[in-house]
């Protein structure tokens, strides 16, 4: 049973068609400096790699100061002439070098700032108390990362981690809603369901057959598309490196009050993102048996994923809109939100850290999703 | 001993009652639902089927309620319905294996049984076709197949007949009585002459009622001394359709042979004539008439 | 259906009147006896050899392209009829929608243009196939219009409409914009031209359910790349003219190849069959 499933979803010409379609915009997009690839960046990157103290931050900003001079006397000499500045390979990647450390050293200087403000409002006597629980829990958390900003060449890294929030959900969102919409619909269609409701275990165990075969469709496509992306990110970047550096050293996860390296993170991101898609999927499935039409499944789970994310991206922010952007299947399989910064949430009073609260949420979703499955399955009736 | 009870059964679809208050006690043999398109046939199968449930009563076999029952009662059901597609790149072993696994066959038992099936319904030179290239009758003994795969006590069949070829639907016909044994087969059908030879009972439904159920003997005994032929001309017969329920009309040298099912005697010319069943079906389902003799003629 | 019937009985009264049993009788034995010999292919070839000069030639289809063309525009019109309601008020609600978001978001109304383009084009292709999704394809081929006549008849009236909505959207925003109008009527158009070809290959490959999911997905994600990228969106708005005409040109073609695939596959019934491959 769950081998014909499979065979049924898996033999879908569509679906190539648009997985590879999307591999083909993931090639086209993006590109890296091509500085970062040549020999002058990257004994000098050696050399400078690491954690930074402020000496060798201080030491960066003359050297930087300097380069930029250079930078203007070359562009007068030059009169106009079109081209790079500077125009020395080796001053380029300087150039690059010093600016990145430069940027590392205020990164530093924030993230040290940040942990002082938090520190005071714990003890504000303006703060309420929850608030200054609030605080005192971010600062802990703070605490434990230590020192973790530096400067770190992660170019392929970002480029990969960013897929997971940006492409990768999109794609995986598209294909799954794509290929799971007719898998209970497309019986009704092929006037089949009536043969299939009526057999010993049409009823039960072939919805979980179904359940299974989408699973492994969605497991295919995941992991599929990843693959795919670490490849394209190879060849567009470089090799991985500095993975095991904490997360903050990616800038969009600057404010992230969690102690992971970017490895870590990854394989996490990964994880969320994976569960995200099964519960996703489980929405489709359901919606798919509610509608019997593949194509009303198609707009209805695509409004109910995309709706929170056209409110984010509208700006919209009323109390009630914010909760339903924050807990949106959108945001799950997104993954970043969860992880770049710190919210915490009340539940009974109690704080609890958002992304605690959000994959509960959603495992419970999940469960109640199963049960409704099965019972819509169940109980359904077929006149056609 | 097989018992399948129907206890006053009744669907109501948003505004149109389709099945009311029908009851049956149904044992071993083949038993025949006669009536005219929309008299409730293929609803009261679809219940029976377990993929519909009755707005009102229940359906006992061997005393527990099949709602309750759920995988035993379908593990002992076969079920075709009157109209049903095919995975069109599925070959047919593909999809009787497919479907053996959904019977609750396990793998070994699914390819034996799958053979027998193929062989029984006469398509194992196609077995390895894909169903898209399948022709139509092709796709009612796949259908029969399928019914029969998990050798079932009961065998609901919604007019298996229709679209099959003469000789098929002999074929069809002889398969039924071959197989009927220990279960209860249930076959529907508005062509009377499917049911001639093979039904213990028949059911006569109309606009959702149970209105006759007899054997076959007993319905043609029924109307027996109703059945009158006479021949007439060819102006004449526009009238005598107007007051008479009208069957098989017939071209011959000396004008036009009618047979009119009728209490008295329409014609004084009119003779008596031994009974079949499409005169039974004219004489209970008047209103229907057309659609009985187009349906006696086919 | 009275008339009918009244001559019918006036012609039975009359036979009526006329009819002698016997000589019918005698007539009726004189045709069972009289015996007609199966003639030997020599005379029915020679038969035909002589009647083929009476059969009329084959018109050629239509003489020039401004007559076909005529016949197009014509069968067309007929078909605004058939083509379904919903058809229509979505395509009013989309202009409306445009007009809106153009108006009043505070995003580039050209952008918009681009792509709120082809949405009723593909819209508009759910009707072209009716007749295939319903099954209708045996029958609509043994129709007076053969279904590649019909389909290319609504293909065109989608198509026009569709342009002429955008068109008139162009029309109004451009006082907003300040281009030129025929630089605007580009801008979309190109894309326009290309959305349809893929929107035709999807269409003539797979089941209508399956191709509008499929190209809705493609055109919003490509929607997303376009947004989240800002050179592109100035590249997009910004192109030279002359390559505008060249890509235009382009996706002109491919369109017409897909038209002609298209017409080549629904001329048979065995084409139209392929379609959907789904399971
Ligand atoms: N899904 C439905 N919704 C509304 N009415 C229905 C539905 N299915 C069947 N009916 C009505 O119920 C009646 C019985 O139909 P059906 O059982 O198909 O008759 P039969 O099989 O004897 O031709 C018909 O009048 C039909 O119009
Ligand atoms: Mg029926």
């Amino acid at each position: 049973m769950y081998k014909q499933e499979c065979y049924k979803i898996f033999t879908r010409k569509s679906l190539y068609f648009t997985f590879l379609l999307f591999i083909f915009f993931m090639f086209i997009t993006g590109g890296s400096h091509s500085i970062h690839q040549t020999n002058a960046y990257q004994s000098l990157y050696d050399e400078w790699r690491g954690p930074l103290t402020s000496t060798e931050i201080d030491m960066a900003n003359e050297r930087l100061l300097k380069i930029e001079e250079q930078i203007d006397r070359e562009m007068a000499e030059a009169d106009g002439f079109e081209g790079v500045f500077p125009q020395r390979i080796e001053d380029q990647a300087a150039h690059s070098i010093y600016t990145s450390v430069v940027q590392a050293g205020e990164n530093i200087e924030w993230f040290e700032g940040r942990k002082e403000a938090l520190h005071n409002k714990t003890f504000d006597p303006t703060t309420t108390a929850d608030q200054a629980e609030d605080a005192q829990m971010e600062f802990e958390l703070l605490q434990q990362l230590n020192e973790p900003i530096g400067f770190y060449q992660t170019t392929t890294w970002r480029s990969t981690v960013d897929f997971i929030n940006t492409f990768g959900f999109i794609f995986l969102t598209v294909l799954i809603i794509l290929g799971l919409a007719p898998v209970f619909a497309d019986e009704h269609s092929q006037k089949i369901a009536s043969l299939i409701a009526s057999t010993k275990y049409g009823k039960n165990k072939i919805a979980s057959a179904k359940i299974l075969a989408s699973f492994t469709y969605i497991g295919a496509l995941f992991f599929s598309l990843h693959l795919v992306n670490v490849v394209i990110e190879v060849i567009k970047f470089g090799r991985f490196a500095d993975g095991t550096v904490p997360l903050q050293n990616l800038y969009l996860f600057i404010q992230s009050p969690f102690s992971l390296t970017i490895g870590q993170y990854y394989a996490l991101a990964l994880g969320i993102q994976l569960l995200g898609a099964l519960v996703i999927g489980l929405l489709v499935l359901f919606l798919s048996i509610v509608t019997r039409h593949a194509m009303l499944t198609f707009f209805i789970s695509g409004a109910i994923i995309g709706t929170p994310v056209l409110f984010r991206q509208l700006g919209f922010d009323q109390e009630l809109i914010q909760y339903i952007t924050q807990f949106s299947y959108a945001e799950l399989i997104r993954v970043k939100g969860l992880i770049d910064q710190f919210i915490v949430l009340r539940l009974f009073g109690q704080p609890i850290l958002y992304p605690y609260l959000f994959i509960a949420v959603f495992l419970l979703i999940a469960s109640v999703n199963v049960f409704l499955i099965y019972r819509q399955y169940r109980n359904q009736q077929i006149v056609n | 001993m097989l018992k399948l009870i129907i206890e006053n059964i009744s669907k109501t679809f948003k505004d149109k009652q389709a099945v009311t208050g029908f009851s049956a006690e149904l044992s071993e043999g083949v038993y025949a639902l006669l009536g005219p398109n929309g008299a409730g046939k293929t609803t009261l199968m679809r219940m029976l089927a377990d993929i519909l449930k009755p707005t009102s009563g229940r359906i006992l076999l061997d005393g527990k309620d099949i709602s309750i029952m759920g995988d035993h009662y379908r593990d002992s059901l076969g079920y075709l319905p009157q109209e049903f597609g095919l995975y069109r790149n599925f070959t047919a072993v593909r999809f009787l294996s497919y479907f053996a696994r959904l019977k609750g066959l396990d793998k070994q038992e699914a390819t034996t049984r799958v053979d027998e099936v193929l062989k029984l319904v006469n398509l194992q030179q196609d077995r390895k076709r894909k169903l898209k290239t399948y022709s139509g009758g092709m796709k009612r003994r796949l259908g029969i197949a399928l019914a029969l795969l998990n050798d079932p006590k009961i065998l609901i069949v919604d007019e298996p007949t229709a679209g099959l070829d003469p000789q098929e639907r002999v074929r069809f016909r002889n398969l039924l009585s071959e197989i009927a044994g220990d279960r209860i087969v249930l076959l529907s059908t508005h062509i009377v002459s499917d049911i001639e030879y093979i039904a213990k009972e028949v059911l006569l439904m109309r606009q959702g009622t149970l209105i006759q159920r007899s054997t076959s003997e007993q319905l043609l005994d029924s109307v027996k001394d109703k059945v009158w032929k006479c021949t007439v001309e060819q102006h004449a017969l526009p009238q005598l359709q107007k007051h008479y329920k009208v069957g098989n009309i017939q071209r011959v040298e000396t004008g036009i042979e009618v047979r009119i099912v009728s209490d008295q005697q329409p014609l004084a010319d009119a003779v008596n004539v031994t009974p079949t069943l499409e005169d039974v079906y004219l004489y209970f389902f008047n209103e229907e008439v057309i659609d009985g003799v187009q349906a006696g003629m086919l | 259906m009275s008339r009918f019937n009244s001559i019918n009985e006036t012609d039975n009264d009359e036979l009526e009147e006329r009819f002698d049993y016997k000589e019918n009788q005698v007539l009726q034995q004189e045709l069972t006896d009289y015996l007609v010999k199966f003639p030997d292919e020599d005379d029915i070839d020679a038969t035909i050899d002589t009647l083929r000069q009476y059969v009329p030639t084959q018109t050629t289809k239509s003489v020039n392209r401004i007559e076909r063309l005529i016949t197009l525009c014509k069968r067309s019109a007929t078909e605004v009829t058939v083509v379904s309601k919903t058809y229509w008020i979505t395509c009013t609600l989309l202009f409306i929608i445009g007009y809106l978001i153009t108006n009043l978001a505070d995003t580039n109304p050209l952008l918009t243009l681009i792509f709120l383009a082809p949405l009723p084009f593909i819209i508009g292709l759910l009707e072209v196939f009716k007749g295939r999704e319903h099954g209708l394809l045996e029958i609509e081929l043994t129709c007076k219009f053969t279904t590649d006549q019909i389909m290319l008849s609504r293909l065109f009236l989608i198509g026009i409409t569709n342009v002429t909505l955008n068109t008139v959207l162009t029309l109004i925003i451009s006082p907003t914009t300040g281009k030129p109008i025929l630089e605007m009527l580009l801008t979309w158009l190109t894309p326009f031209t290309f959305f349809v070809a893929i929107a035709l290959w999807l269409s003539i490959h797979f089941k209508g359910q399956v191709f509008v999911t499929t190209f809705l997905s493609l055109w919003l994600v490509f929607i997303g790349l376009i947004i989240s990228n800002n050179h592109w969106i100035e590249a997009l708005l910004n192109i030279n003219l002359v390559i505008h005409f060249i890509c235009l040109g382009f996706g002109s073609l491919l369109i017409s190849i897909q038209v002609k695939q298209l017409i080549n596959k629904y001329q048979t019934y065995e084409g139209g069959q392929r379609v959907e491959i789904n399971y």
